[in-house]
């Protein structure tokens, strides 16, 4: 029985990461860091060490700079599952249309609509403090060049 | 063995997909593996034989409590039977769980929720006990109804656009263009994504990919040999690749693999017709 109200309170959690994704729907990246704590951990995974810091600098940088470069950005939360006690793992299409240059990505003013697995781990007072992502980077750059 | 399905009453056929009742008339002399496709719906399932465990993605071994919620599954699961099989359950339509209960849905993907965390003791208790004292299926089945036409009278529910949404891709398993759902609902496609996700528990796109899928998997369920470009093009996938991809993510398998290995309960018993209640 014990295990079953652990599992209850891992599945409440998916409510703070599913706000997160709406917020960064409606492009308010102040919103966004609401809902983390500033001094976790953010990793985007296929940028390797250099996409690996504090979500309040590195991952407000990117976000910032995503929703400059692409200003219809857009997501839909596929589905989400708890993954263990803390974390959940959201499943979202990320799309959006270039109008600046992005990470060295020369804007062409092309589309693009990608996979991204967000693996979000949050603490006890339900602040996320690690969020983990994950995407094809080469079909990204791809879809953009 | 035997697996019926039972047709709920007209005033419930909004919210309830059907009933079923799966008994092993004995119990089975080893354990039995049951696999399942993810198929599109939820549902509230009493258990009055014996425990079983669940495997999925998630979990390696659950033991399923004896009544629980079944959230919506993305992914192929299987079941691990020893005993006594004796199970009823409600299959809902898709947003029936949000609508009737209010539930949160997508918090019970790939979740299997005991009943006892979600409703009152008593209520869960009453059931609990009517369902392993009724002697015959039609009195189960009547459990069950009531069970439903009980919190039906307390919520008064009233279905929106997102459960007539969710109900056409169910009839139209999933071949369908989600902007013409999105079109018919005079909401934006960010507000019909929203509120669907909230009642459904997935996004429209991604729910109409699981349908199509837990359809396609009905059509070989039980076969040995499948004409693949059959299927694929009766499926209406856009092409060869597009099929073996959503294939693949959803059961774990390749097509040719998922036919060889696959122990559905198809391959026990023959595929059940939905019958009316009496």
């Amino acid at each position: 029985m014990s295990t079953l109200v652990k599992e209850q309170q891992a599945l409440s959690l998916k409510n703070a990461c599913v706000e997160f994704m709406f917020a960064y729907q409606l492009r308010n990246v102040d919103k966004m860091l609401g809902f983390c704590d500033q001094e976790g951990e953010v990793w985007f995974r296929p940028l390797g060490e250099a996409g690996k810091g504090k979500i309040g600098e590195l991952g407000k940088a990117i976000w910032s700079s995503l929703i400059d470069c692409f200003p219809d950005i857009d997501n839909t939360v596929d589905a989400t599952v708890a993954e263990d006690g803390e974390s959940v793992r959201c499943q979202v299409v990320i799309r959006g249309t270039q109008a600046k240059d992005f990470a060295g990505i020369a804007s062409k003013g092309k589309k693009f609509d990608s996979d991204h697995i967000f693996i979000f781990h949050l603490n006890p007072a339900n602040k996320i403090d690690r969020i983990h992502i994950t995407w094809d980077h080469e079909d990204f750059q791809r879809q953009l060049s | 063995m035997f697996y019926r399905k039972y047709q709920p009453t007209e005033l419930l056929s909004p919210y309830v997909e059907c009933y079923f009742i799966w008994d092993s008339e004995g119990p089975l002399t080893e354990t039995m593996v049951v696999e399942s496709p993810p198929n599109g719906f939820c549902s509230i399932v009493f258990n009055y034989g014996n425990v079983y465990y669940l495997q999925n993605k998630k979990y390696e071994r659950l033991q399923v409590p004896m009544q629980f919620l079944s959230g919506q599954s993305i992914y192929s699961y299987s079941l691990f039977l020893q005993g006594i099989i004796g199970i009823a359950g409600i299959v809902f339509k898709p947003a029936a769980l949000a609508t009737i209960f209010y539930l949160p849905v997508y918090e019970y993907t790939e979740e299997r929720i005991d009943l006892y965390t979600i409703f009152r003791k008593e209520v869960i208790d009453k059931y609990v006990n009517e369902i392993k004292m009724a002697t015959t299926e039609d009195q189960k089945i009547k459990c069950l109804e009531d069970f439903i036409l009980s919190q039906y009278n307390l919520q008064r529910p009233e279905p929106d656009y997102i459960d007539s949404a969710a109900n056409i891709i169910i009839e139209k398993n999933g071949m369908l263009q989600v902007s013409d759902l999105v079109k018919d609902s005079c909401m934006s496609r960010r507000s019909f994504e929203r509120k669907f996700f909230q009642k459904v528990g997935l996004s429209p796109k991604y729910y109409a990919r699981i349908r199509r899928i837990g359809y396609l998997c009905n059509l070989i369920a039980g076969k040995k040999k499948v004409d693949w470009p059959q299927v694929f093009h009766e499926c209406e996938f856009y092409d060869q690749a597009h099929f073996i991809k959503d294939f693949e993510e959803f059961t774990g398998r390749s097509p040719g693999q998922y036919l060889k290995e696959n122990t559905e309960l198809a391959n026990y018993i023959e595929k059940p017709t939905t019958q009316s209640l009496k």
